[in-house]
């Protein structure tokens, strides 16, 4: 049922999308303004962070790159705690999602296989695309896609049936448990810092691997830093010019 | 060394062009957007540290605020290397998302973003169909926080990419390229396959990565966790399914 609008009838409905109140204030949850200081923010972080690359999430699954495991560990602590600590002062407010027990286990499983193939999660994806990669485009029109057919033939069954399948609704752990938050807190610092040793050793066990069964691969690039091959050429060298002086003293006392 | 000189100099011809025009449009119109916009388009033509502090303090000048004109000079010397070690870039990124918490009262999330396009995409065609749909009750098509957030998003990693350096037009990237052969179709095809299914499952378990993952689990909320393992398990099976023999391939730089 497509059909051919006019202009000025395209134009209102342009006009109909766009409501004037969000560009009011910069604060706020609906302000465009505070939605574009923070996304540039997090675009700048994300791409200096190298995570807007197939390659780092790819290597992630492949078991053979661990960028976003060491990125997002602390990403995770430092957070957690900041959050907890201002809202406990009353300067922010928490916002819960809301838990859901089935759909989130197939939804995972099913978001898991995407970024296999993809490369990209939604959020690295438009990030890639500022960033050159044109292979995220077709993967933002995905997105889009997904999320229409949903909307136009999977929510109104669904939403009675399989959506509420596990609901325990908007609660945090700490809510669930009755406890004090600041417990659960301490325990998730704890694993995630062990958590962060442990792939840092993991890193180092790939260096020693490569050193001792001289693999001539680079499985990471974190290999790189720890291999410095302009400290070999120095010390051959050095070595060449100590054997050149050598030689030279050799010639010299022979004569 | 002549030469070289009036070579540089023919180079600021474009720069000065644009400036020349900025400003007649400037005064034309009583209003500094066109300069703003000049200063950017000459950033993008030549990054330089300078240039991005001159950028900063021309945004400070028209918006009357002194938060662009800091926020160039940390950038100009935070931004200039090529990457950050995860372990720096992980803590600026929490800061990003507390920072969030506290000026927009909402956690991060690109997926709704997403959604609203797609059903602005659908107004757009057909606006009488958008009542038939009782989701889009929920996500009006409405310009909204998270659409400006991807517009930032998208400019952010370009300015930064820019600036270090690091940005190139890639159609495969390397790794794909390496286990799954250099056909662009391939791989678009694939992409737009797993998009469609990335947008489902995100709309099933209700966020993306930042939304339901990050911004759950730094609240303590099962949701974040169940979504992380089931994520995680998905990802190494479809990888070990999907890529069998290539599946170890040799990164270079």
């Amino acid at each position: 049922m497509l059909e051919l609008v006019s202009l000025n009838e395209f134009l209102k409905r342009l006009a109909d999308i766009f409501d004037p109140s969000t560009i009011e204030a910069v604060r706020g949850a609906s302000s465009l303004y505070g939605g574009l200081i923070i996304g540039l923010l997090f675009g700048v972080v994300l791409q200096k962070g190298r995570l807007c690359r197939y390659d780092t999430v790819s290597g992630l699954f492949r078991l053979q790159d661990f960028t976003v495991f060491r990125l997002g560990t602390p990403i995770l602590m430092v957070s957690m705690l900041l959050v907890y600590m201002l809202t406990d002062m009353g300067i922010i407010e928490l916002h819960v999602p809301k838990t859901v027990i089935i759909p989130q286990i197939v939804g995972g499983l099913m978001f898991g296989a995407a970024i296999a193939i993809m490369g990209f999660c939604p959020g690295t994806a438009v990030g890639a695309l500022g960033e050159g990669s044109l292979d995220a485009i077709p993967a933002i029109a995905g997105l889009m896609a997904g999320a229409a057919i949903y909307a136009d033939f999977f929510h109104d069954e669904w939403s009675k049936t399989f959506l509420t399948w596990g609901d325990i609704g908007a609660d945090t752990f700490a809510e669930l448990l009755k406890i004090n938050h600041w417990y659960l807190i301490v325990l998730f610092l704890l694993m995630a810092a062990l958590f962060l040793i442990m792939m840092t050793m993991f890193d180092w066990m790939l260096v020693f691997i490569r050193r001792t069964f001289n693999m001539y691969m680079d499985l990471t690039d974190a290999l790189e830093e720890k291999v410095p091959p302009a400290v070999k050429q120095s010390q051959s060298s050095v070595s060449e010019t100590v054997r050149n002086l050598k030689k030279n003293i050799r010639d010299i006392f022979s004569k | 060394m002549g030469i070289d000189s009036s070579r540089d100099v023919r180079k600021l011809i474009p720069a000065l062009i644009i400036l020349f025009l900025s400003v007649v449009l400037s005064i034309a119109f009583r209003n500094g957007w066109p300069m703003l916009l000049a200063v950017t388009v000459i950033f993008v033509y030549k990054p330089s540290w300078w240039l991005v502090i001159i950028m900063g303090f021309t945004y400070t000048v028209f918006l009357k605020s002194g938060w662009p004109l800091i926020g160039s000079v940390v950038f100009a010397i935070v931004g200039k290397p090529k990457r950050w070690w995860p372990i720096p870039a992980g803590i600026a990124f929490a800061l990003v998302e507390v920072f969030s918490f506290y000026l927009s009262e909402r956690p991060i999330g690109i997926t709704r973003g997403l959604t609203v396009m797609s059903a602005i995409t659908e107004y757009l065609i057909n606006p009488a169909h958008i009542d038939n749909v009782e989701y889009w009750s929920i996500y009006q098509p409405k310009i909204d926080w998270t659409m400006a957030l991807i517009l930032g998003v998208i400019l952010g990693s370009f300015l930064s990419a820019r600036y270090s350096g690091e940005f190139k037009w890639m159609k495969v990237p390397d790794m794909w390229r390496q286990s799954k052969g250099p056909s662009m179709f391939k791989r678009w095809v694939w992409v737009f396959l797993a998009g469609i299914v990335m947008g489902f499952a995100a709309r099933i378990a209700g966020g993306c990565v930042s939304g339901l993952l990050i911004s759950g689990a730094i609240q303590l909320v099962p949701s974040g966790f169940i979504f992380m393992i089931s994520l995680w398990v998905g990802g190494v099976l479809t990888t070990f399914l999907f890529y069998r023999g290539g599946i170890v391939a040799v990164k270079k730089e």
